[in-house]
């Protein structure tokens, strides 16, 4: 899997927000607003990921259960799909 | 077709098919360059109007509306603006969709959807204000982040040819000590909103270049925007009042 556009992700105050960049933006003008855990997940998805590549590449980052990472990664693949992105 | 302006204190050497754009910009028309100045030379073809055409039919569609086929030297001037924009991040200008207006030197930007209302607010601010409000740009001003010694940001609004139907504009800067994104509401309510939740409006509400750097340049400048102006939520009815409490709601 791989987010369908190239996405642009700014902080503000502890949010993340994503943009559709260049000519992607005609084909998604919204925005996917994330938590920094949610962007740590996401960032990845830039490139063909699988979702267990996915878990395991977030283990690496984070020091939670691997059942911990793998409900967050399922939770941000939700959001994104209902977005429309993924 | 050939002119210098300046334009948010940038020059400006546009090259025009039509002269249309060479009009509408004649306010900031500058007679001469300054010596050793190198403008920014903005030209356009019959091909990039065909294309504003496409991009404006796509918008209307998008939109839920029914496509105009506007003429071609209004076409142009929606080109030479795309350029311009497109070149200005880099030299950190962006462009915003928004009414602005200035209060005893101080400059105020309602954005909102097309058709909530931003330039029927903002006459209300001209008959509570008279000859105290300037009106600085009705519909795509330019902002630029300047960083000061001090190491903080200072954001300043500019007037710009673009200004809308009414074409209410004046060629002049000030800083921007506000953005309202206004919704329209029974009664006027204003509070304060933090910059991240003001963020997705503000994005939607900005031109993003389509190259790269150009993208990434324009966000970047519209989060220290964010960062460095008071944002609000206005909600607010079309009476004189809702100028009062969204004034004084923002000081």
């Amino acid at each position: 899997m791989k987010l369908k556009y190239q996405i642009y992700f700014k902080e503000l105050a502890g949010k993340w927000t994503g943009v559709a960049m260049g000519p992607d933006a005609r084909k998604y003008n919204n925005v996917i607003i994330l938590n920094e855990s949610g962007y740590d997940i996401a960032k990845h998805l830039q490139e063909e990921i699988s979702r267990e590549e996915l878990i395991d590449r977030v283990a690496q980052e984070y020091e939670d259960s691997r059942e911990v990472i793998a409900a967050q990664v399922d939770a941000v693949i939700a959001k994104l799909q209902d977005e429309g992105i993924l | 077709m050939k002119g210098y302006y300046k334009i948010a204190d940038e020059l400006f050497e546009i090259h025009s098919i039509y002269d249309e754009v060479q009009t509408m910009c004649h306010d900031y028309a500058c007679a001469e360059l300054p010596e050793g100045v190198s403008p920014i030379v903005v030209a356009t073809t019959l091909e990039e109007i065909r294309e504003e055409q496409k991009l404006s039919d796509e918008e209307m569609i998008y939109e839920g509306l029914e496509p105009i086929a506007f003429p071609d030297s209004y076409l142009e001037t929606l080109v030479v603006y795309r350029k311009m924009c497109s070149v200005l991040p880099h030299r950190g200008v962006i462009l915003m969709h928004g009414s602005v207006i200035a209060v005893d030197g101080e400059a105020y930007m309602f954005t909102a959807c097309s058709g909530t209302g931003k330039s029927t607010h903002v006459r209300l601010w001209r008959q509570l204000f008279g000859e105290r409000a300037v009106m600085v740009n009705d519909d795509k001003p330019l902002v630029r982040v300047r960083a000061t010694e001090d190491g903080h940001k200072e954001i300043i609004i500019y007037g710009t040819p673009w200004d809308g139907k009414h074409h209410l504009s004046t060629n002049m800067s000030a800083p921007l000590k506000a953005i309202c994104i206004l919704e329209r509401g029974a009664e006027n309510e204003i509070h304060r909103v933090g910059a991240a939740e003001a963020f997705p409006m503000l994005i939607q509400q900005s031109f993003r270049p389509d190259d790269r750097e150009g993208f990434i340049r324009a966000i970047d400048l519209l989060g220290d925007v964010a960062e460095n102006v008071g944002l609000y939520d206005l909600h607010c009815n079309m009476n004189p009042e809702a100028a009062r409490v969204s004034y004084e709601g923002m000081q």
